[in-house]
C-alpha cells in the first residue's frame, strides 16, 4: 500500500482529485479508513476490471470510479477491516433483510441461511494473522444488497448441494466444484440428421447471448416468460414478443441453412417436421435424467415442499 | 411451428458447458440489477447462456416484482385492448373509403344504378362514418397513437370539399391493407424495445407530451409512441445525453435511464445526495458529466458527477 497516493506515479492530478472527492463524500472517514487505503480498494478493483488497454484512455478510470457504488463499498471494506462504527451500520442496515432474503430465497424461514452467511461476512478462516471476511469480495459494482442476495443464493445452493450429498452416494462425484456439472450429454439421443444439428447449431451461435440466455432459460430451465422478465427486468411481453419473434426467425434460418446443405424446400421442412416429432419422447427421457443428476434444478421443486 | 420447440431443446442443451470458470459474485449480482454497462455484461450474458449453475443463482438473487424504485418500459398504454383497437381500424378504414368514394368525381356518374350490394355497403359505410365522427366513440379511444392516426384518417371525411389527387388510391390502399396493417404498426408501437433494436441506427428522440407523459420517436419525429416510466407521475424536463435520459417533474421527482429508456431509476434524497422539493421544470446535460436543473422556485441545480449528486447554486 502506498503512503501516499500521488506517489505511486500512475494517478494523474485529475484522478487524485477525483478519488480524494469520492473519498470525502463517502463515510469512510467515519468508519477509520485511511484516504491511503482508499484509494488502495479503489485501485486494487480497477485493477481487477479495468483492463490495461482500457486505462489507457483518458476518463476510463475515471468513469469506472463514478460506476462504484462508493458508499456501499466502504462500508463493505470497513466491516471487513474490522471497524465496529462499521458493523454497527451494517447490521442496522442489513440484519432483518438479511433475513427477509433468505426467506424469500429457501422459501422457508431460514435463520440458518442467514446465520451462515453472518459467519462468513464476519469472517472465520485466518490468512497469516487475519481475519478473512468474505465482504472483502465486494466491489461496488452493483448495490450491496444486491450482492448479498447473490452470496445468499449461492449458499443457498451449497448448502443444498452438501445436504444432497449425504443423501445421494453418486453425486460424491461431483464434490470437487463448487458448481457441479450442469448439463450432462443425454446418452439415449437418437441421432438427428447431421444438417439439421449443424443448421440448427449454426442459426443458435449465431444469435445474441441475450437471445441465448433467454432461450436457455426457457427450454432448460423451464422458466416462465415472466421469470425471464424479472430476472431481465423487462416487462412480461416484451419477452413474450422477443421469444415470438425468436422461434419465427430461428426457424426461417434454419430452413435456410438446410437449403445451404443441399435440402430442397420441402425436405428441410419434413425434416424438422419429422425428426421433431421422434425427439420429442427422448428429450422428455433426458429431461428427466437431467433433473436426476442434477441437484440444482431439483433443489426448487423439493426443498419448499419437503425438507 | 411447434415441432421447432425440442430441437432447440435439444440443441441448446448441447451448447451447456459442464465445467467452466464462473464469473465472480459481484459481477453476477451487478448484472441482475443491470448495474452493468453493454460491455461488461456482454461476458456475463454469455456465460449465462452456457451456465445453468449461474442462470440459477441470477433467477435466486433476483428480487420477487420490479423493485419499487426501478422501472421497465411498458408498452405505452394499459388501456389499448385488441378488440378496441380491431373495431378502432375498420371503423377508421371504412371512414376512409367512404370519402374517397365520395370525392371520386366520377363515382355517382358511373354508378347511375347501383346494385344492391354496392347500396348496401354505402349504407354500411354511412352508419360507421356517423359512428366514426362522433366526438365521443374518438374520444373514448385512449391512446396518442391511435388517436392521431384516427384524427388524420378521420380528417378525410371531415375536408369533404378538398379534392386531393391520389387521395382516393391512398384511401383504398389503407382500406385493402386493412386492419392487419394498422395492427402491424401498433405492434411496433407498443414494442419499444424491439423498435430499438430494429431502427438502432438513428438516435431516439424525445419530448414529453402537454400532460407530462414521456414520448419516444425512432424515425426521427415521424411517429412518436408513449413511455411508461412511473405511473401517476407528470414530467416536466427531459434531456437526453446519448444513452442516458433525464426526466424531471413535480416535487423533485428525477428519474434516469443509462439504456436509452429501457430501464428507469428513481433518484432520491440521501444523506449523501440533496435533490430539489419543488418541480423540476428544466433540464440541461452538456455532457454526461455535467448537467443543471431548474426548478418553479427559481433554483438552480448542478451535477458535474453524471448526477450521483446534486449542488444548489
Amino acid at each position: 500500500m502506498t503512503q501516499d497516493i500521488r506517489e505511486s506515479g500512475h494517478l494523474p492530478s485529475e484522478l487524485h482529485t477525483l478519488i480524494e472527492s469520492l473519498y470525502a463524500k463517502s463515510p469512510a472517514l467515519a468508519f477509520g479508513l485511511t484516504l491511503q487505503q482508499f484509494a488502495a480498494i479503489l485501485e486494487e478493483i480497477s485493477s481487477k476490471y479495468v483492463s490495461s488497454d482500457a486505462r489507457e484512455k483518458p476518463g476510463a478510470l475515471r468513469d469506472f470510479y463514478n460506476s462504484l457504488r462508493i458508499d456501499d463499498l466502504v462500508l463493505a471494506r470497513a466491516c471487513a477491516a474490522g471497524s465496529d462504527r462499521a458493523w454497527e451500520a451494517f447490521l442496522s442496515r442489513f440484519r432483518e433483510k438479511l433475513y427477509d432474503i433468505a426467506t424469500y430465497i429457501s422459501k422457508e424461514s431460514s435463520r440458518e441461511l442467514a446465520d451462515s452467511i453472518y459467519a462468513d461476512l464476519y469472517g472465520t478462516g485466518l490468512r497469516e494473522g487475519q481475519r478473512i471476511s468474505k465482504l472483502t469480495s465486494y466491489t461496488g459494482r452493483g448495490s450491496l444488497e444486491g450482492w448479498l442476495r447473490t452470496v445468499i443464493a449461492q449458499e443457498y445452493v451449497n448448502q443444498y448441494r452438501r445436504r444432497r450429498r449425504l443423501v445421494s452416494f453418486e453425486e460424491e462425484a461431483e464434490a470437487g466444484t463448487q458448481f457441479p456439472a450442469a448439463a450432462v450429454t443425454p446418452e439415449t439421443d437418437r441421432p438427428l440428421d447431421p444438417r439439421l444439428e449443424a443448421a440448427t447449431d449454426e442459426a443458435l451461435t449465431a444469435l445474441s447471448p441475450e437471445d441465448r440466455f433467454v432461450l436457455a432459460s426457457y427450454y432448460l430451465d423451464d422458466k416462465t416468460l415472466a421469470e425471464i422478465a424479472r430476472m431481465l427486468s423487462v416487462h412480461e411481453s416484451t419477452i413474450s414478443r422477443k421469444v415470438d419473434k425468436l422461434l419465427k426467425s430461428l426457424r426461417k434460418q434454419i430452413l435456410a441453412g438446410l437449403a445451404r446443405r443441399g435440402m430442397s424446400r420441402r425436405q428441410a421442412e419434413e425434416s424438422l417436421e419429422v425428426d421433431i416429432r421422434d425427439l420429442r419422447l427422448n428429450i422428455r427421457k433426458n429431461l428427466t435424467q437431467e433433473t436426476r443428476v442434477q441437484p440444482f434444478s431439483e433443489g426448487k421443486a423439493e426443498v419448499p415442499g419437503g425438507q | 411451428m411447434k415441432s421447432i420447440h425440442n430441437l432447440l431443446r435439444q440443441r441448446l442443451y448441447r451448447t451447456q458447458k459442464p465445467i467452466i470458470e464462473h464469473p465472480p459474485i459481484d459481477l453476477l449480482s451487478a448484472f441482475s440489477e443491470r448495474a452493468l454497462s453493454g460491455s461488461d455484461s456482454a461476458p456475463v450474458l454469455e456465460h449465462l447462456a452456457q451456465c445453468a449453475d449461474c442462470r440459477e443463482l441470477v433467477f435466486l438473487a433476483t428480487p420477487q416484482g420490479i423493485p419499487a424504485q426501478e422501472y421497465a418500459a411498458v408498452p405505452s398504454n394499459p388501456y389499448i385492448s385488441w378488440p378496441v383497437l380491431r373495431w378502432a381500424s375498420v371503423v377508421a378504414c371504412s371512414v376512409i373509403v367512404v370519402a374517397a368514394m365520395r370525392m371520386h368525381p366520377g363515382y355517382r356518374a358511373l354508378n347511375p344504378e347501383r346494385s344492391p350490394a354496392v347500396r348496401q355497403n354505402q349504407s354500411t359505410f354511412e352508419s360507421n362514418q356517423s359512428v366514426a365522427t362522433t366526438p365521443a366513440v374518438v374520444n373514448s379511444l385512449p391512446t396518442a397513437n391511435s388517436e392521431k392516426q384516427l384524427a388524420e384518417n378521420v380528417g378525410a371525411p371531415r375536408r369533404p370539399h378538398v379534392s386531393i389527387p391520389g387521395k382516393a388510391k391512398e384511401a383504398q390502399v389503407l382500406s385493402a391493407e386493412s386492419e392487419e396493417s394498422l395492427d402491424r404498426q401498433m405492434v411496433l408501437e407498443l414494442s419499444p424495445g424491439y423498435a430499438q433494436n430494429d431502427l438502432s441506427d438513428l438516435n431516439p428522440r424525445w419530448t414529453l407530451t402537454a400532460e407530462g407523459t414521456l414520448q419516444q420517436s425512432l424515425d426521427g419525429g415521424i411517429t412518436w409512441h408513449r413511455i411508461q416510466v412511473s405511473h401517476g407521475q407528470t414530467f416536466r424536463a427531459v434531456a437526453s445525453e446519448g444513452e442516458s435520459i433525464w426526466l424531471g417533474g413535480k416535487k423533485g421527482v428525477l428519474f434516469h435511464s443509462t439504456d436509452a429508456g429501457q430501464h428507469w431509476t428513481q433518484m432520491q434524497s440521501t444523506a449523501k445526495r440533496n435533490l430539489p422539493t419543488s418541480d423540476i421544470i428544466g433540464i440541461e446535460f452538456e455532457d454526461y458529466q455535467h448537467g443543471k436543473l431548474t426548478t418553479a422556485s427559481n433554483e438552480s441545480w448542478t451535477t458535474s458527477d453524471a448526477g450521483q449528486s446534486w449542488e444548489k447554486q
